[in-house]
């Protein structure tokens, strides 16, 4: 039984009379620590998969369970409850709030969070100790992503979301951004999943599952996935 | 072909953004519904009086000659430059026989009633050498159930005469019936009949014309010349005429005020709705560049966003508010007097250039933040516009106190600051809403807490007895008349000349230690001085006069004026005049001191019987009898004040709603990354309360002032000459105005963020629209 079981888990769109199968029947398991990419093309399923995972919308149909809880169980304030205190998400387009400055909002996190960890220290971790004072606007896109990075790592989550954490960034800060994400997943022993398109990232995965059509196409496993240093992009 | 597709766009966007184009159209409609209501209901009354002045031809003076009219002084009136008609009458009021004590005001016409011709309701009129008929008050005739063929009987000096009702009429001049405060047809009315049914009544009022084209005060000056024996009084000082020209008046003022300062609030919002409309369609502005539109067909479309909900909704809001209020109003209201009739004048050009201004004002708005988008190229238009960039506030600049703030608060207040715009915008709504709702609640405590004063304060006595005839002298009242207290007042009518210009005023002539007009500050007993005259506040206001200034008293039928020092200036809110005391008069040598009424503190019941039987008792009144007929009179305001509240609430129902929606609209994607943060909806919902709770905070009681200020300018605006109406909104009011305020915003602000659990968290993950 691993950290995170898809079992038979569908999604369906009604619109009118047709039916639109954005995951049919999905099974896989992603165990404690790993680092997993999820790889498709756009319209895969990828990102309902994500947000499934994400406690941010319901499964037609199957069972997800994370930590051995099953999510698809939860109802509203306990689905919150879990993105609260399990879950760190990292977005393509960084999402931070335009008025809070970098440290903000990385504090903003633990507002809503029991045990979390020190935002000056993460700032310090993901390399942004003297840009705590600036507002996103002051930032780049990838020291905007690295305080996203923070925001989610403040809440100390078990399991990291990334939503195409490169997709937004060039290929230079895209690498640093990589390279943070695996070094998190070691440092803070927390599981990581990365959804992306990019097969390019796709070595540095322990766990790489290929999602087409809605449906899983193929698992890889790594054991000793490449280092982000080494991939070519 | 392009047209179409484009249009359908604008269908689709409408529908789409209902809400705030609605909002476009209500704050349209709010405004021009304001102003063609008042403006409608002023120039319906206004045409109305003017129409009946014209046709029935209202006299411009009302000259009183004490001494009678004879063919002399007739000739000098009408050899007066500027007089066109005049006609000689004889006037009084005269007991009738009806049941209970009912009394009329007799005219006697020496001769046809070609001026203040009376408009016939039913029968027929006078023949002028009719000597049985009379014609009869319509009001005055409903409630005693008079018809033509009714016999109606009046007494003169003990002598009954008969008249049968030969026509039910109105006049001109009887618009506002009443030989008190208020109209009552049971106790008071007017006939009409010819001079020769009734020789016993002497001839004392002549009834002047002025030519067209004439100076008003030129004429009177004129005639006051000629006679000077003569009272003259002019449409600005006749009772009724005036009464009724205060009432449209009141209309005119607030037509100016009140709904001009909704139209500019609305203006505000409409501004910051369509700017923001105009920024969140750039993309699709530059789409439709980068297909090949030409910029002036791209403009066009935009325009039609502004000009189809604001010519809607400022049409929709002119005809409503012409054709519907000012009749509601008129049956509250204007319709109290004797009315002739109701013309209703077309939807003026005033209230048509309001229309076209609201919609112009869109447009223009419209095209302003168009023109700032339309210069940027096509690909910046295509790339989204960066949001707004955070910054530090000033507020941080002090470190300690920053600090104290919580997370929350000092993220809301950051939020205020970054959106000045919009928080100026709830801020200036919810200002104007308080000051509005102050306003209507201010001016109903105003004008009621002016007639308690007047009427329990100033006036300090129970009964007052008004006398004519044979009168005796102050002295035998005060020790025949068993009261707590009672006092003599001589009152005269004069003709008042000051720099500033001259007046037919009341000169007061009150005991040297008399205790029953307090005329200081805020009805306080002062003693008048020695040898000086006090004047009231007001009159010295209209006429310029200031303390240590020398005024000219004309004494009715005496050449030789009288001239004064202004020694002191007192307060009477209801009736404006000079004050001297006894010694004063006495050391003038112009006659002695003659009581013109008596004033009664504690009357026992036999001493009110005793008056009633002294024959030079004409009449008594109660100041709490005349303080309810104020009162009543003030009640039929009321609707004007509850349409006043109920815009200041619509005008914040629209405006708080905009602002929170488009607050709601702008950060959406800001509250659904909270909600993937895992902020619970209930601490979404608490921010954005806690947000706005902080701006209405801010609005409301920065509302109080102006609120306090608007009442006080709009009751002098309404306040005829004789009177002063200080503004004076009740704490209770300006409480209830703030709480009304604060939880009508705080409310629709509830409703506004039940939207919160709607937000789909899938929106954080899209790109930025």
């Amino acid at each position: 039984m691993g950290y995170i079981t898809f079992e038979h888990v569908c999604k369906h769109y009604q619109t009118g009379d047709t039916v639109v199968k954005a995951l049919d029947d999905v099974n896989f398991t992603v165990e404690k620590g790993e680092f997993c990419v999820v790889l498709g093309p756009s319209g895969a399923g990828k990102t309902t998969l994500l947000n499934l995972l994400g406690g941010m919308d319901k499964a037609t149909s199957g069972k997800i369970t994370v930590g051995g809880r099953e999510i698809t169980g939860l109802h509203g304030p306990q689905l919150t409850e879990y993105r609260r205190s399990d879950v760190g998400f990292v977005f393509q387009f960084y999402n931070l709030m335009p008025n809070l400055t970098a440290l903000e909002n990385v504090e903003l996190a633990r507002q809503v969070c029991k045990n979390a960890l020190d935002p000056r220290t993460i700032m310090e971790q993901v390399g942004l100790g003297q840009r705590m004072a600036n507002f996103p606007a002051q930032l780049s896109g990838g020291e905007q992503q690295r305080v996203s990075i923070a925001r989610a790592l403040c809440k100390n989550p078990a399991l990291l979301l990334c939503d195409e954490p490169t997709g937004a960034l060039d290929s230079k800060t895209g690498v640093q951004v990589l390279k943070l994400l695996t070094d998190v997943c070691h440092t803070h022993d927390a599981t990581v999943v990365i959804i992306t398109h990019n097969a390019m990232i796709a070595p540095l995965g322990n766990r790489v599952i290929h999602v087409k059509n809605g449906g899983i196409e193929s698992i890889e496993l790594c054991e000793h996935p490449a280092r982000v240093e080494d991939i070519a992009w | 072909m392009v047209k179409k597709p484009l249009r359908k766009k604008l269908y689709r966007d409408m529908s789409r953004a209902a809400m705030q184009f609605l909002s476009i159209i209500a704050l349209c409609a709010l405004g021009t519904f304001a102003f063609a209501a008042l403006d409608g209901t002023a120039r319906m009354t206004r045409t109305t009086l003017n129409t009946y002045y014209e046709e029935n031809n209202l006299a411009d003076y009302w000259i009183t000659l004490p001494a009678g009219v004879d063919r002399s002084s007739l000739d000098k009136v009408e050899s007066t430059s500027g007089i066109s008609g005049l006609r000689a009458r004889g006037v009084a009021d005269m007991d009738t026989t009806l049941p209970g004590d009912v009394s009329v005001s007799v005219t006697a016409y020496d001769g046809a009633m070609d001026i203040n011709i009376p408009l016939l309701r039913s029968g027929s009129l006078l023949d002028i050498h009719d000597k049985r008929g009379c014609l009869v008050d319509e009001r005055f005739a409903q409630a005693h159930e008079l018809v033509p063929g009714s016999m109606l009987s009046v007494k003169l000096a003990g002598q009954q005469y008969d008249f049968i009702v030969k026509g039910i009429v109105v006049s001109p001049e009887y618009i506002v019936v009443s030989d008190g405060i208020a109209a009552d047809p049971n106790a008071y009315g007017y006939i009409l009949i010819n001079s020769c049914a009734m020789p016993a009544l002497p001839l004392t009022q002549i009834v002047a014309t002025r030519a067209d084209g004439t100076d008003e005060a030129v004429v009177q000056a004129a005639i006051e010349q000629a006679l000077p024996d003569a009272l003259v009084v002019d449409r600005g000082s006749h009772p009724s005429t005036s009464r009724a020209n205060t009432d449209a008046q009141m209309f005119e003022n607030m037509t100016y005020i009140f709904p001009i300062m909704a139209y500019a609030v609305g203006a505000l919002i409409v501004m910051t709705t369509l700017s923001r409309m105009i920024d969140n369609q750039r993309m699709q502005m530059g789409t439709l560049k980068a297909l090949g539109f030409s910029a002036q067909k791209i403009r066009n479309h935009y325009l039609s966003y502004a000009i189809a909900p604001s010519a809607v909704g400022a049409v929709l809001g002119t005809l409503i508010g012409h054709y519907t209020l000012p009749f509601l109003l008129w049956d509250a209201l204007i319709g109290q007097n004797e009315m002739p009739y109701q013309l209703t004048p077309p939807i003026s050009w005033a209230a048509w250039l309001m229309t076209g201004l609201s919609v112009l004002m869109s447009v223009g708005i419209l095209l302003y933040s168009y023109q700032s988008a339309a210069k940027e190229t096509t690909a910046a238009l295509l790339r989204p516009k960066p949001p707004k960039a955070g910054k530090r506030i000033l507020l941080e600049r002090f470190p300690k106190l920053w600090a104290r703030f919580s997370f929350n608060t000092k993220m809301i207040i950051r939020n205020l600051m970054r959106n000045k715009m919009r928080t100026f915008m709830s801020f200036i709504g919810l200002l104007c809403c308080t000051m509005l709702i102050i306003t209507s609640l201010g001016l109903q405590d105003s004008v009621t807490s002016i007639s308690v004063n007047h009427y329990t304060k100033t006036l300090h006595y129970d009964a007052r007895a008004n006398l004519k005839g044979e009168v005796g002298t102050a002295e035998s009242y005060e020790r025949r008349l068993y009261a707590e207290a009672v006092e003599c007042v001589m009152e005269q009518s004069v003709s008042l000349r000051a720099d500033g210009g001259t007046r037919t005023v009341m000169l007061n002539i009150l005991g040297d230690h008399q205790t029953m007009q307090r005329l200081g500050q805020d009805e306080t007993l002062i003693p008048l001085n020695d040898g000086t005259a006090a004047v009231t506040y007001k009159l010295t206001k209209t006429l310029n006069i200031k303390l240590g200034d020398t005024i000219r008293l004309f004494l009715p039928g005496d050449d030789e004026p009288v001239d004064f020092v202004v020694g002191q200036i007192v307060q009477n809110n209801i009736a404006q005049g000079i004050y001297i005391n006894r010694s004063t008069w006495e050391s003038l040598r112009k006659g002695d001191f003659v009581p013109t009424a008596i004033q009664l503190r504690g009357p026992s019941e036999a001493c009110i019987a005793q008056l009633k039987d002294m024959d030079e008792v004409d009449s008594i009144d109660y100041p709490s009898v005349q303080i309810d007929d104020m009162l009543r009179m003030l009640d039929t305001l009321s609707s004007v004040f509850t349409l006043l509240t109920g815009i200041a609430l619509a005008l914040a129902f629209v405006i708080c709603y905009n602002m929170g929606l488009m607050n709601f609209v702008e950060r959406t994607r800001e509250y659904a990354t909270l909600k993937v943060l895992g902020y619970h909806q209930k601490e979404i919902r608490h921010l954005i309360l806690h947000e706005n709770s902080l701006v209405t905070l801010t609005g409301v009681l920065m509302g109080i002032y102006p609120g306090i200020l608007l009442t006080d300018v709009i009751l002098h605006s309404c306040e005829p000459e004789s009177g002063f109406y200080p503004g004076t909104p009740t704490l209770q009011s300006i409480i209830i105005a703030c709480v009304v305020t604060y939880c009508f915003s705080e409310l629709l602000q509830r409703l506004l963020t039940r939207r919160v659990n709607k937000i789909n968290m899938v929106e954080a993950l899209k790109s930025v629209e």
